[in-house]
C-alpha cells in the first residue's frame, strides 16, 4: 500500500479485477468439465477420460482450442454492434462480482441496494443477446434472441417478486444485511419456500439453461443467437453463460440459503459449497427434463410463477404485519 | 372442483412429476456407466467368427498344424496355403510357411471341421481388424510363433533347392496366399 489513496484505490480495483476475472474463467472451466461428468453419469456414460485425471483438463484443452481459433466476421454482419455483443454479454457477470458477498468482509463494495444492482447489472446482458443475433444477420441469431428477449422479460417479474419475500422479512436490499438476517434460520426454511422455488425456476430461465433453453434450441436454431460466433467470441458468450449461472446460484444461497454463514468452515468456503450445490442442482435439472414450447414458457411464467410469486408476498406480509401486531 | 382447486391441483401435482422425474435421473446417477473405454477394455463377444487363427497348444506352447493340406483342399473360397519342407533331422513334413487371404475368407469354419489335429480356431477377440491395403489382409499365421521361437519353428528344414535337385516326395507346395493356387492341386 503506497499510502495515497487514490494509488491505493486503483491498485485495489486492479488486484480485485484481476482476481474477479481468474475466478470467473476457472469456475468456468469447472463447470463445463462438471456439467459433462454430470450428464455423463445421469445417462449412464463415462463423460471426459482422457485429458488429466478423469478429464479435468478436458476443458482447458477446449479453451486452448478456442483461443487459437480463427476469429471469422461474417460478411453482412454490423461490424461494430457483432464484435461489441460478446463483451456486453461478459462484462456485466463480471461487474456483478462487485457485490457477491462471499464473507463478511469479502463483498468488495457492500452497497445499500446490493442484490437489485446484480439484477440491473445481469439485464445488461440482454442487450448483448439481442445485439448478437440482430448484428449475426442471420435468420437463426435472429430469432434465437428475439426469443431470448420476450422470455427474458417474462421472467424477470417473477424473478424480482420472488425476492421481495426475502426483502420484507430482512428489511434491507443489502447483500451482507440479508445475510446477517439470516442468523437466526435461512428464509428458506422461514417461510420462503415458494419464493425458492420460483426464484430457482426463473433463475433458470434467464440464465437461458435448459429446460428454459429456447434461445439457442439446438434441434431448431443451431446455436441461437451465437450460431455465427467463433473463437474467443462464442467462448466469451459461454463464460458468460456459466458465469450467470454461478451468480443466479450465489444470489439464491445469499437470499435464501443464509449466505457464508455455517460451523467450522471459513465463511468463503461455506458460501461457494452452498453455490456450488445450487449450480448442481442446476445441472440436475438440465438434465432431466426436456425443452420447453415457446407457449408453455410463458404460460409457466405468467399463469403459475408470477402468481404464486405474489401469493408469497402477500403471505409474508400478513405473516409479519400479525407478529408485530402481536408483539 | 372449483376452477381455483383444479388449477392448485394441476401446479401440485406438475411440480411433484418433476421430483419424481429428477428421482429417476439421481437414480440413474449412481449406476455405473455402461461404456467401454474402448481401446484399453474389449468387449467378450460370444458369437463372433474373428478370422482364422492357428490354436496355440497349452503344454508347448506351439501350433499344431501338421501340414496335411486338408484345410487347404476343403477351403471353398480357397483362401488358405501353406508351404512344408522336409526336416532335416528326420525326414518328416515341417510347415514352414501358412498364410490366410483374409479378403477371400468367407468363415464357413469348414477348415476348423476338418482339421485332424484342430489346430485352427477363429480368432474371435480379433473383432477389429483393419487394413489400408489388400496386402495387409494376407495373414501370415505362423509369425506370432516364429517371433516367440517356439521349438516347431526352430526345426531345421532341408535346403529347397537342395530338395529340389534329388527327387523328394515332399516338395514344397508354393502356394503364397496372394498367388492363385497352382492348377496341379485339383480340389475334389
Amino acid at each position: 500500500m503506497t499510502g495515497n489513496p487514490v494509488l491505493d484505490e486503483l491498485l485495489k480495483i486492479v488486484l480485485w479485477g484481476t482476481l474477479v476475472i481468474l475466478f470467473v474463467s476457472v469456475n468456468a472451466l469447472f463447470l463445463v468439465w462438471a456439467e459433462r461428468k454430470i450428464s455423463a453419469r445421469i445417462q449412464l456414460r463415462q463423460g471426459p477420460l482422457h485429458v488429466g485425471f478423469q478429464g479435468t483438463l478436458q476443458t482447458v484443452a477446449d479453451a486452448i482450442k478456442l483461443i487459437s481459433k480463427e476469429l471469422t466476421l461474417p460478411k453482412s454482419s454490423a461490424k461494430s454492434l457483432y464484435m461489441l455483443a460478446p463483451v456486453l454479454v461478459f462484462a456485466p457477470s463480471i461487474a456483478a462480482f462487485l457485490v457477491l458477498p462471499f464473507s463478511p468482509e469479502m463483498p468488495m463494495r457492500d452497497l445499500n441496494i446490493g442484490f437489485l444492482l446484480i439484477f440491473s447489472l445481469t439485464n445488461v446482458t440482454f442487450i448483448g443477446v439481442f445485439l448478437a443475433g440482430w448484428a449475426s444477420n442471420s435468420k437463426y441469431a435472429l430469432l434465437g434472441s428475439m426469443r431470448a428477449i420476450a422470455q427474458n422479460i417474462s421472467y424477470e417479474i417473477p424473478l424480482l417478486l420472488s425476492t421481495m419475500g426475502v426483502v420484507l422479512c430482512a428489511g434491507t436490499l443489502q447483500m451482507s444485511g440479508i445475510v446477517r438476517a439470516q442468523e437466526h434460520g435461512w428464509f428458506l426454511f422461514n417461510g420462503q419456500v415458494i419464493a425458492f422455488v420460483v426464484f430457482i425456476v426463473s433463475a433458470l430461465a434467464e440464465a437461458n439453461r435448459a429446460p428454459f433453453d429456447i434461445p439457442e434450441a439446438e434441434s431448431e436454431l443451431v446455436a441461437g443467437f451465437h450460431t455465427e460466433y467463433s473463437g474467443m467470441r462464442f467462448a466469451l458468450f459461454f463464460l458468460g453463460e456459466y458465469t450467470a449461472v454461478f451468480i443466479s446460484s450465489a444470489v439464491a444461497v445469499t437470499l435464501f440459503l443464509g449466505g457464508w454463514s455455517g460451523p467450522l468452515l471459513p465463511p468463503p468456503v461455506w458460501f461457494l459449497l452452498k453455490t456450488y450445490l445450487i449450480v448442481f442442482v442446476v445441472m440436475w435439472i438440465r438434465w432431466t427434463f426436456p425443452r420447453l414450447r415457446s407457449d408453455q414458457l410463458m404460460a409457466l411464467a405468467w399463469k403459475v410463477l408470477i402468481p404464486f410469486a405474489l401469493l408469497n408476498i402477500l403471505l409474508t406480509a400478513l405473516f409479519i404485519q400479525l407478529q408485530r401486531s402481536l408483539a | 372442483m372449483s376452477v381455483v382447486g383444479r388449477y392448485f391441483k394441476d401446479v401440485f401435482s406438475g411440480f411433484w412429476a418433476l421430483l419424481a422425474g429428477m428421482a429417476v435421473t439421481a437414480r440413474y446417477s449412481v449406476k455405473p456407466p455402461v461404456t467401454l473405454i474402448y481401446p484399453k477394455e474389449r468387449m467378450p463377444l460370444k458369437h463372433f467368427k474373428g478370422p482364422i487363427a492357428f490354436t496355440t497348444d497349452e503344454k508347448t506352447g506351439d501350433h499344431k498344424c501338421i501340414a496335411c493340406n486338408a484345410c487347404i483342399k476343403t477351403c471353398p473360397s480357397r483362401c488358405m496355403s501353406l508351404v512344408a519342407q522336409k526336416s532335416a533331422l528326420d525326414g518328416k513334413r515341417v510347415l514352414t510357411d501358412f498364410k490366410v487371404n483374409y479378403m477371400l475368407c468367407s468363415l464357413c469354419s469348414l477348415c476348423i471341421d476338418v482339421c485332424p489335429t484342430d489346430a485352427l480356431k477363429h480368432d474371435s477377440p480379433n473383432y477389429d481388424m483393419v487394413a489400408s491395403n489388400q496386402r495387409d489382409m494376407h495373414m501370415d499365421l505362423l509369425k506370432p510363433y516364429r517371433d516367440a521361437g517356439t521349438p516347431l519353428t526352430k526345426i531345421p528344414v532341408v535346403d529347397p533347392a537342395a530338395a529340389a535337385a534329388k527327387p523328394s516326395p515332399t516338395k514344397p507346395e508354393n502356394n503364397a496366399a496372394d498367388k492363385p493356387l497352382s492348377p496341379e492341386e485339383p480340389k475334389s
